[in-house]
């Protein structure tokens, strides 16, 4: 069997591709379940989040600047920093180790990309997740909005 | 196009690295020619088949990872493409992309544009070969990777005069294996 493609072909199907989704081949590698960190692993993406939201504040950057230098969506910027389930994409961690300065190899290894055999960095990532917790007292801007949203939580419905 | 699979960013910082190698070609005329490609990366090709795996073998061998080899045994690595069933595969260490012969012709231009795909994406290069102190996990070889390298090879792959759309490409020969 041959395939013969001429230009008006490949032009006629390139425009009528403009709208549509693009898929090729089998996407086989997505059917299947995807692997469920154990608690370690959870701890260590806790760990990751809990880094970049230092690093960022560090540098005075709101979610939206960090979002912004490193070229990701703000929505995914906010799930790394809130939600400890929430595994970022290669990319998205290759963007954050270039803006924030952090090796990549161990932020791959943290966000849950890669799974660790070395124990250090597992025990590492606890100590920094527990240790990096702030005890500072609320300012009052957080002092109010807490208020705000307990007061809200208590409303009867 | 109406790309679903890959945000903003990704789709931009891909089709700009695609951009980037045909700017460095010179931007030629379609079609265009992979070993020209192949050969500003510095990429060889080796073909392999069920009956004639010297090019796996050539390549198993000599494999490192941080200057350590990776298989003690080189046939390790074809019973690995033999049970995952993959159709090519780039080999970063040895600068060599490895497609199965038994492809039909225009698979084996998309497989070969695919695995350019890899070389090409930068934070590919971070999750090529695990080690023995880290396993690349589930989360990344199968949600982005192969998404992100259809790109590059539907560009590369499909060049045609509607070049100044590198995304825009035709779902007419599709690979089955990544």
């Amino acid at each position: 069997m041959k395939f013969i493609f001429d230009k008006e072909w490949l032009q006629k199907h390139a425009d009528r591709d403009d709208n549509l989704e693009i898929a090729a081949g089998s996407f086989s590698l997505d059917q299947l379940p995807v692997t469920e960190g154990d608690p370690s692993d959870r701890t260590a993406v806790l760990a990751f989040g809990r880094l970049i939201n230092l690093c960022r504040r560090k540098r005075g950057w709101t979610i939206e600047n960090l979002a912004s230098s490193a070229r990701i969506d703000v929505s995914e910027a906010i799930r790394i920093e809130h939600d400890a389930s929430y595994v970022p994409g290669p990319r998205t961690v290759y963007q954050l180790s270039t803006a924030l300065g952090l090796p990549r190899e161990r932020m791959l290894q943290l966000s849950g990309n890669m799974i660790v055999h070395d124990r250090g960095l597992g025990e590492q990532a606890v100590k920094f997740a527990a240790r990096s917790e702030s005890v500072e007292k609320l300012s009052r801007e957080e002092h109010r909005a807490l208020e705000e949203f307990v007061k809200y939580l208590n409303e009867p419905r | 196009m109406r790309n679903l699979l890959l945000d903003q960013y990704a789709t931009a910082d891909i089709d700009q690295f695609v951009g980037k190698v045909l700017s460095d070609l010179g931007n030629p005329d379609p079609p265009l020619k992979l070993a020209e490609v192949r050969e500003l990366l510095r990429l060889g090709k080796a073909f392999y088949s069920s009956t004639h795996d010297s090019a796996i073998r050539e390549v198993a061998h000599k494999l490192k990872v941080a200057g350590q080899p990776v298989l003690a045994r080189p046939t390790i690595l074809k019973d690995i493409i033999g049970k995952l069933g993959l159709k090519a595969l780039l080999l970063p260490d040895r600068r060599r992309i490895l497609i199965d012969s038994e492809v039909p012709g225009q698979k084996q231009r998309w497989s070969e544009a695919h695995e350019i795909g890899h070389d090409v994406i930068p934070w590919h290069a971070d999750t090529m070969l695990g080690d023995n102190k880290s396993t690349l996990h589930q989360h990344a070889t199968s949600r982005s990777k192969p998404k992100q390298t259809m790109r590059p090879a539907s560009s590369y792959s499909y060049k045609t005069d509607f070049s100044r759309k590198p995304g825009a490409f035709l779902q007419t020969v599709t690979p089955s294996k990544y």
